[in-house]
């Protein structure tokens, strides 16, 4: 058992709230992604996991133990910053091996346990060859494995992927989501990319000023974001937003100044809602169609503005009043810059924000 | 008239990204991506291109003309780095007007074109800011607009939206290529995001070790690569490659992969007349294949559920076929266990063969 528990943690720097009660519980054996730019407490949610902050305020739960006063070596945790820091002139053994040397762990066992992360790693061939030998791809997976060799309760990982080039990263995340699986132990990894929370995560929780926004599956915070943060944040191209006001005559209709869209279906969820007029609909890229013609359900004319094909799909950016619209669709040479096209939007799938308060209402 | 015109340049003598006989024509008020991984020479180019860079062998033509001997200034081009390179006690204002003020304009045309320049680019609002008040992508927008005030013959683009986070690249990148549209003057753009080249160039110029791989639309270079190289750069995920032996069975002409078959009739003649040996690489991109329950239909691989990764419109599955990792996106959502045995389907119509010797694309 090693669940994770973050009790009303606060934690401040100078006149900076860094983290404002917090609470989140990893259970056991899950992966969680604590999301978030720059500056959102991500990394200071972490370190006090980790011992190495101490909480202003608040408790840590490690497998249903208070770690507060516990030191960060007591508490049974690894911190894995980026994956790079191997010894170049040892050999991959050594590098494995190194974790517990310092811990002073019998030959025969650190022995025993070398080789079975490198059998997990599928690296067996390579121990005998040293560090500065090795192709990007294999010291990657060295680092990853003598960051997993002590088989600590839990693992703590700080933006581990970020130097490392594109496709590499992307490599990378399917091996380190396998991995975690395999392993079968609770792990929080803290990134500022919304991709690879989507694509590791068990759940991510999307934080911003300190404050935790969301705490979901990567499916609800795509599809049911819960406030204008979250909702921009996830998915990339982002999601579209236009600003409108509400108009609740015995049709309500959401207006901008050249485009109108009935929405009386939803008027008891807007009366019990909406704090005001002022509405933002919200729109993912996937979710507009670009057409010649004019398709069913809410649609407004627009103009192509740019066409950013991208081989098996393209990104059609239209024209609408004050707005530049991006919409993904199939590849389609055809269309123009200038053309003007038909936008139609998936019902099913708007998103309607409250502006004044940025919750979603639906 | 701004063609740019390469010829046999060569530079090599001293640099860690030489260019070798590099010929490359860019057409008037085009946009050219030079895609290449870092180290292949792709600034070294532009350098050459901007007067900053000797070259010791060819010729280097703007509007028709041969500038060889023509300083940087002469050559009337306009740089923008991945540094923004602002003046950071000056306003937004004195930055756009300071290319005007070093020729000599006169004041109410300097005003004019800050003014127009910044209408442009979205930037009015900022204009008596200093630039250090500034946001990356602000930053970013000043220092184009310092480099389209003076409306030079061409633009050179180094890596500009490199230092600018996911999103603002993403915003970036369509203003950018319509900004150069809305301008209609020639601009050449060096990165090592194959995302941009597609997504931004008219055409796209894939070097490699400071030579010139392909020259192609984003179209071409995508469905019709020259070589395994090209193929595996553009593309995200990469193109899935399998190792494969060429085999005549029964008048059949067939690839064999060893976990796999696949007929190849169609392209036998071309495979007999191209190949070097038998020794081929089948490549098929993760958009190429779609799932199935059985392995009832042709052209089928056995695979493995290795972890699934949801991008929300699109996930991406890892999948075992025998030792490999093979990547295949689908559309929406997927829901499976890891360790479920699935068959994969790809479109014969779709698929690269190269020669696993030279690279080369055979099909």
């Amino acid at each position: 058992m090693a669940d994770v528990k973050v009790k009303n943690l606060t934690k401040v720097f100078g006149k900076v709230t860094a983290v404002d009660n917090l609470n989140l519980e990893v259970e056991d054996r899950k992966f969680v992604c604590l999301l978030g730019p720059s500056g959102c407490g991500k990394t200071t949610t972490l370190r006090c996991i980790a011992g190495l902050e101490t909480p202003d305020k608040g408790e840590i739960y490690i497998g249903g133990e208070l770690v507060n006063e516990l030191t960060p070596s007591e508490r049974d945790i690894a911190m894995v910053f980026q994956f790079y820091a191997l010894y170049p002139t040892l050999d991959v053994y050594d590098n494995l091996a190194f974790p517990l040397k310092a811990q002073k762990i019998s030959k025969s066992e650190i022995d025993k346990m070398v080789k079975e992360v490198a059998e997990t790693l599928r690296i067996t061939g390579i121990l005998h060859l040293r560090a500065d030998q090795l192709t990007p791809g294999e010291a990657q997976r060295v680092a990853l494995g003598r960051a997993i060799i002590r088989r600590p309760k839990v693992y703590l990982l700080d933006e581990p992927l970020t130097n490392l080039d594109a496709k590499l990263r992307a490599y990378m995340r399917a091996e380190l989501k396998r991995l975690q699986k395999d392993l079968g132990q609770t792990a929080i990894y803290v990134t500022h990319d919304q991709l690879e929370a989507m694509t590791m995560a068990d759940k991510i929780a999307v934080m911003n000023q300190g404050i935790l926004q969301q705490y979901d599956t990567p499916e609800e915070i795509y599809d049911h974001p819960r406030n204008l943060f979250v909702a921009g944040f996830i998915g990339s191209p982002s999601m579209n937003f236009m600003e409108c006001e509400l108009h609740k005559n015995h049709k309500y209709m959401l207006k901008t100044d050249d485009f109108e869209y009935d929405v009386t279906e939803y008027k008891d969820l807007f009366d019990k809602e909406a704090s005001s007029e002022e509405v933002i609909l919200g729109v993912r890229p996937e979710d507009i169609a670009v057409s010649k013609r004019k398709l069913g359900g809410p649609a407004f004319q627009a103009e192509v503005y740019v066409v950013e094909p991208m081989g098996d799909q393209m990104i059609v950016n239209v024209k609408f009043g004050g707005y530049v619209l991006k919409a993904i669709t199939e590849y389609d040479p055809g269309l123009k810059v200038g053309e003007k096209v038909w936008a139609s939007l998936n019902e099913e799938k708007v998103h309607f924000i409250d502006r004044k308060t940025e919750k979603v209402i639906l | 008239m701004a063609e740019v015109r390469l010829e046999n340049v060569t530079r090599e003598r001293g640099l860690l990204c030489p260019v070798h006989d590099l010929t490359i024509e860019v057409e008037d008020k085009k946009f050219v991506a030079l895609l290449a991984p870092s180290g292949s020479g792709k600034t070294t180019i532009m350098r050459i291109i901007a007067g900053l860079e000797p070259v010791e062998a060819g010729d280097v033509y703007i509007g028709g003309e041969r500038v060889n001997d023509l300083s940087p200034a002469e050559r009337d081009v306009a740089l923008v780095f991945q540094t923004y390179a602002l003046y950071p006690h000056l306003t937004v204002y004195e930055n756009l007007a300071s290319p005007l003020r070093a020729v000599k304009a006169p004041e109410n045309e300097v005003e004019k074109n800050v003014k127009q320049v910044a209408e442009t680019l979205n930037i009015t609002p900022l204009l008596n800011k200093l630039a250090t008040q500034l946001s990356g992508g602000e930053m970013q927008r000043v220092a184009i607009g310092r480099a389209i005030i003076r409306r030079p013959k061409v633009y050179l683009f180094d890596e500009p939206l490199t230092n600018l986070d996911a999103k603002l690249r993403v915003h970036m990148r369509a203003e950018l290529k319509r900004l150069q549209k809305d301008l209609g003057q020639t601009a050449i753009y060096a990165t090592h995001d194959e995302v941009e080249a597609m997504t931004m160039a008219d055409k796209i110029a894939v070097l490699r070790h400071g030579r010139l791989i392909q020259y192609d639309t984003p179209d071409e270079v995508y469905h019709h690569p020259r070589n395994l190289f090209v193929a595996d750069f553009i593309g995200s995920p990469p193109i899935n490659t399998f190792d494969c032996t060429f085999k005549e069975e029964d008048g059949r002409c067939l690839l064999d992969a060893g976990e796999f078959t696949v007929n190849v009739d169609e392209y036998g003649d071309l495979i007999k007349k191209a190949a070097k040996s038998d020794e081929l690489i089948l490549g098929i991109r993760p958009s190429d294949f779609t799932l199935e329950e059985t392995g009832k239909k042709k052209d089928i691989i056995p695979a493995v559920l290795y972890v699934s990764e949801p991008m929300g419109a699109v996930t991406i599955l890892d999948l075992k076929v025998g030792e490999k990792l093979v990547k295949v996106k689908v559309k929406g959502r997927y829901e499976a266990e890891i360790g479920k045995k699935v068959w994969l389907h790809f479109n014969r119509d779709r698929i690269h063969i190269f020669d696993k010797k030279t690279q080369e694309t055979i099909v």
